[in-house]
């Protein structure tokens, strides 16, 4: 029995950890995945047609490892294959030393468990019955549980927080809910091996954060091996220890999230006309604006947000990061804009009325030589021409009517 | 805890365990009381349990015609409901029933060529030269029929992975063998096609004697085979990708439920001709009523339930009749077709998608 | 207009003989034209020797000079439904006033059977020659006709769905036999009507008399013109018939019957007013739904028969079986029946011939008294110690 309620967590970085006693649960050799051919009729024949390989891959005990890769590069294929429900085109699989193919089902059984995208429609089954077929590979040929099994089962109903629900019926709960029901009957498994094939396709963001930081925090306290195959880059990036992708040519590359970003082999994969991934702030970038370039100067969140604002309407924006904060909400933002054709081209000043207090961020274009025009936040009025918006949207706004080409 | 509402709920299950095993008796001497010749209750009660009667025509109506007729009902009832429960989980499907894979369409082929085919009466005496004679030609007519169709059927889901395309084969099989048993009808003369007809009726009657130990012992075997594979049912409900998940080796699992639903069903339409509706109406109301999945519990309840059912379709057969009884298949489809269709309406309405 | 008188002055002896020249060749024509007249006004009757019915009551037969006119009737609750047939004689004209009826010319040449008491009527009216096509080779019992098909003189035109038109109509019988319920649709055999195939009905099974019933031989007789030799012989008939009938009033025993083998719990007994009931009542037996209305047959289930099978001392007509280890084999149950554990049980399929034809439905459909006498046999073998049963045997 593995249950490692208490066990010390053991360090991912420590090199005495990544080599000395612990073996692989997975490991492949040469493995190379594909459709394979056959006959279709006396007439046509499928060629068989290799989708990726030759793949060697390695997956230790309390590692948490993302798959990830465009559509249709592979993701699906490894996975089954990995998991043994499909044969590979060449090369092998080896679960805990033994090759996969001299596996049992009850013997792999014992030794990996899967859930898989589909939402099973489950026929009245409640909860906790539903957790409890888990022990399929262990119980006798009625099926009974002993006690050691119903422990193993109220551990797994207490690990992913399913205690309320043990009485409902599966089909009444949300598909959240189910996936937590399916995750607990892989726990209930026991087995050192998850293997997960795009278990947040059906559900919205908390649930989708919620699972994924869940099989976090089982990799690391119960020590399994677990395998998630997603689309959630974002997620991925911030929990998975090791990342494996698909590069859409056939090779896996693999790697700790960092590194693949910072080689710009995210890049590589997935940038497309239209998409960019920024590495310095992790996420991708639709549209790459094209205007004429915002020096930015501040920090903290309201700085983010209108660069996220100006970059959307087309504005390239510079940041720096120096800090001239002058109240407890205002920031100090200096964007300068440099358009030559722009120059002489003024703000005048409106005749609204100022507002008393000095926590609404002011913006105020200040006219100087050259090509420069700087739009300063202050809440000092001095000379500058002070004009002051409520929020980003105003600034927008006023962008647009300033008339500064992008 | 979480021991405790699971305990709860298996005292109600025990309640509802004990309710129909008294519904099932209720219904059984209700059976063997009422009939076209009206005999006082005590005098059934004597016959059963003390001396006997004076009566000679009533101890041998009781005796002979009765109570096999019962103990047949109680026996098919079990067996056509537990093959339905099988056929539904098996292929993930509310409407199965037992013959959707053409089991019993089998048995109707060998049945049918007997009784078409036997127009000339000498190849009548052939059949006898072979030792079997009687009632029991139509008998094992109909199992080899429905052996045969058994095998093709698993020789082709032996080869395929898709529970669905096995499904399709079936109800393929079944159409393909109504066709041929329609060209025969065709070419018969009235008598034959009459007689023919009067067997798809179905009849619990006919089974008397050695034919009641056969039908019964072979049953016997079908439900054990199908006790004995709960588990595989239970995991198979979670879909095939889940089980093989889980350890379940699904080519054998397979294998063995076409095998205990082919004996089941096979020998009950070989004895008693095609009886329709309990097995695809007992077993969603089992499930409903006894509110669980797990098969170890719904088999026994299906075939209680299924007793029950039969046993008062019986005694509406023969109060509705004055000199004649009605066939059993036209009282199981007046009361099993409203049954389903309930069941569907109600699982309607408490969806909430 | 004036007269002329002229004529007048004529000599009388020239007038004279003008009268006789012009009278009497006239007399002579208009009596001449009488006598034509007097034989168009009463031709010969062609049919001189007409069947009369005595006891079937679902059919009748009109006799004119030239011509018949026979009317099928079936009896269903108040209808009448009648089918007409117009049977003329070869070489006179078709009479008006029919429109509705089948036209048939006799005597027919040339005929279609398609069950073998069509054989026997035939035979009973000595036209079996006239036979061309049989509905099946497997019913025959006749010798005559058996030879006939060896010797490929028959054509075999299949039954009820197998009834192929095209070999029927390429042989263009002067008639075919059908046996059918009046009351069902005709419309089966349109094509032969639309062919000009005559067909002709037989619903004998629904008199409620074994003489009613023998007596379509008449009507088979009437088609062929030999109602003379069918008379003298069904008078035979009658007579031996009535004088079985004499012999068995005479007991004072009664033994109850009862006929038939069910089929999974369904046993289809003959009904009170049917012609299986009267064969019974004829015999001296005691048949238990006597009282029961209809001419064909009722169904009941093995309940309502049980208690009367286990008193009935005689079981007739046991369906195709041939000792009692048979009855046994269907079922069981049947061992408890009086008449099984006395052993009176009787067949009737003694005449059955290789082919597995029973002769009981051919010529025991045209020979009632023997089949009476075989009942009267069974139920008071005192009655006659020396007669032999011809179609019943007694299952050992």
């Amino acid at each position: 029995m593995r249950l490692t309620i208490n066990e010390p967590v053991l360090d991912y970085y420590s090199e005495e950890n990544r080599f000395s006693h612990q073996k692989p649960l997975l490991l492949t050799k040469n493995l190379c995945i594909g459709y394979h051919g056959r006959a279709n009729n006396l007439i046509n024949r499928v060629e068989a047609k290799k989708i990726a390989g030759p793949i060697n891959l390695e997956l230790y005990a309390g590692k948490l490892v993302c798959l990830l890769g465009a559509n249709g590069a592979g993701k699906s294929t490894l996975i089954k294959t990995l998991s043994g429900i499909q044969v590979p085109l060449s090369g092998q699989v080896f679960i805990e030393d033994k090759p996969i193919s001299k596996l049992s089902p009850q013997e792999l059984a014992t030794k990996l468990s899967l859930v898989l995208t589909e939402t099973v429609r489950s026929w009245n089954l409640d909860v906790y019955s539903l957790i409890s077929l888990g022990r399929f590979p262990y119980t006798g040929w009625l099926g009974n549980l002993s006690d050691e099994d119903l422990a193993i089962i109220n551990f797994a109903i207490e690990a992913v927080n399913l205690l309320d629900f043990i009485n409902r019926k599966v089909d009444e709960l949300s598909d959240g809910e189910k996936q937590r029901v399916m995750l607990a009957r892989a726990l209930v498994q026991d087995t050192g091996l998850i293997i997960l094939d795009e278990p947040t396709a059906h559900l919205d963001i908390p649930n989708r954060i919620s699972l994924m930081g869940l099989l976090h925090t089982l990799s690391r306290e119960q020590h399994k091996a677990i395998l998630i195959s997603t689309h959630e880059l974002d997620l991925a990036l911030q929990i998975a220890d090791e990342i494996w992708l698909f590069d859409g040519n056939g090779n896996l590359i693999t790697g700790t999230p960092e590194e693949l970003v910072m080689n710009d082999h995210f890049s590589s994969v997935f940038d497309k006309k239209g998409t960019l991934y920024d590495k310095s702030t992790g996420v991708f970038k639709m549209n790459a604006p094209t205007g004429p370039v915002i020096e930015m100067l501040g920090e903290g969140i309201p700085a983010f947000w209108t660069r996220r604002a100006l970059e959307r309407i087309g504005y390239r924006v510079s940041q720096k990061s120096e800090n001239q904060a002058t109240s407890d909400l205002s920031t100090v933002m200096e964007i300068t804009t440099s358009d030559v054709s722009l120059s002489g081209v003024c703000i005048a000043p409106t005749n609204q009325p100022e507002p008393e207090t000095n926590k609404i961020l002011k913006v105020s274009i200040q006219k100087e030589g050259g090509n420069n025009y700087w739009i300063l936040c202050r809440t000092e009025i001095d000379g500058t021409v002070n004009y002051t918006f409520n929020s980003i949207n105003e600034l927008l706004i006023k962008l647009e009517n300033s008339g500064i080409r992008k | 805890m979480t021991h405790a509402s699971v305990n709860s709920g298996y005292n109600k299950i025990r309640l509802l365990f004990v309710c129909l095993c008294l519904l099932v008796l209720v219904f059984f001497f209700l059976d063997i009381t009422i009939g076209t010749i009206s005999i006082p209750v005590k005098s059934v009660f004597q016959i059963l349990f003390s001396k006997g009667t004076d009566n000679s025509a009533w101890l041998y109506i009781v005796q002979k015609i009765r109570l096999p007729k019962a103990c047949t009902a109680i026996i098919v009832g079990c067996g056509l409901s537990v093959c339905g429960l099988q056929m539904q989980t098996l292929f993930r499907n509310p409407l199965a029933d037992p013959s959707i894979l053409g089991i019993s369409s089998g048995a109707s082929l060998g049945v049918a060529l007997v009784m078409f085919y036997s127009g000339s009466i000498t190849s009548l005496y052939t059949i006898q030269e072979l030792g079997i004679s009687g009632s029991w030609l139509i008998i094992v007519a109909g199992a080899s029929g429905a052996a045969m169709i058994m095998l093709i059927v698993i020789f082709i889901s032996a080869r395929l992975k898709d529970n669905i395309v096995v499904l399709i084969i079936g109800v393929m099989i079944a159409t393909l063998v109504t066709s041929i048993i329609s060209i025969w009808q065709y070419f018969s003369a009235p008598e034959q096609i009459k007689e023919f007809l009067i067997w798809t009726f179905g009849s619990l009657g006919g089974v008397t004697g050695d034919h009641l130990k056969v039908l019964a012992l072979v049953v016997c075997i079908g439900l054990i085979i199908s006790f004995a594979s709960s588990k595989m049912l239970n995991v198979l409900l979670l879909g095939e990708n889940y089980a093989r998940s889980m350890g379940l080796t699904v080519r054998r699992a397979r294998f063995l439920i076409i095998c205990s639903t082919s004996i089941l069903a096979g020998s009950i339409t070989a004895f008693c001709g095609p009886i329709s509706f309990i097995g695809l109406a007992v077993p969603p109301l089992t499930r409903s009523l006894l509110n669980t999945a797990d098969h170890k519990i719904l088999i026994p309840g299906c075939c209680l339930m299924g007793t029950s059912i039969m046993l008062i379709c019986d005694v509406i057969s023969q109060i509705t009749g004055s000199q004649t009884s009605l066939p059993i298949n036209i009282i199981t489809g007046l009361v099993g077709a409203p049954v389903v269709v309930l069941i569907i309406i109600s699982r309607n309405r408490s969806r909430l998608v | 207009m004036k007269t002329c008188s002229q004529s007048s002055s004529l000599p009388a002896t020239y007038n004279k003989m003008m009268l006789f020249v012009i009278i009497i060749p006239l007399a002579l024509f208009l009596s001449s034209l009488t006598v034509i007249n007097t034989t168009d006004k009463t031709p010969t009757d062609l049919f001189q020797d007409k069947a009369t019915i005595k006891y079937a009551r679902n059919f009748n037969i009109q006799y004119h000079k030239t011509y018949k006119v026979v009317n099928i009737l079936n009896f269903k609750g108040n209808r009448a439904d009648t089918i007409q047939y117009l049977l003329v004689e070869r070489g006179t004209k078709v009479p008006a006033g029919y429109p509705e009826a089948e036209k048939i010319m006799i005597p027919v040449k040339s005929v279609i059977a398609l069950s073998s008491l069509h054989i026997a009527l035939l035979d009973y009216t000595a036209c079996l020659d006239k036979l061309v096509g049989l509905g099946s080779f497997n019913y025959v019992n006749s010798p005559i006709v058996r030879q006939m098909i060896k010797a490929h003189r028959l054509k075999e035109v299949g039954t009820d769905g197998g009834m192929n038109n095209e070999t029927i109509v390429s042989i263009h019988p002067d008639m075919i036999m059908v046996d059918a319920n009046p009351d069902s649709k005709f419309s089966k055999f349109q094509t032969l009507k639309d062919a000009g195939i005559p067909v002709m009905i037989n619903a004998e099974w629904l008199e409620n008399s074994p003489l009613a019933r023998t007596e379509w031989v008449k009507l088979m007789a009437a088609f062929v013109d030999k109602e003379g030799l069918v008379n003298k012989k069904f008078e035979q008939l009658d007579h031996h018939y009535h004088e079985l009938l004499r012999l068995s009033a005479r007991t004072t025993s009664r033994p109850t019957a009862m006929i038939g083998m069910p089929y999974k719990g369904v046993w289809f007994v003959p009904a009170g007013k049917s012609y299986m009931a009267a064969f019974l009542s004829d015999a001296g037996m005691n048949y238990k739904w006597a009282q029961t209305k209809g001419t064909g047959s009722l169904s009941y289930n093995f309940e309502s028969v049980a208690p009367i099978a286990l008193t009935t001392q005689l079981w007739l007509n046991i369906g195709y079986v041939n000792s009692k280890n048979e009855i046994l084999d269907s079922d069981s149950r049947y061992a408890d029946f009086k008449a099984m554990k006395t052993g009176n049980l009787f067949n009737n399929n003694k005449k059955v011939n290789d082919i597995g034809s029973n002769d009981y439905w051919e010529s025991g459909a045209v020979n009632p008294d023997i089949v009476l006498q075989d009942l009267i046999k069974i139920a008071h073998p005192d009655l006659l110690p020396n007669y032999q049963l011809v179609y019943y045997k007694k299952l050992q």
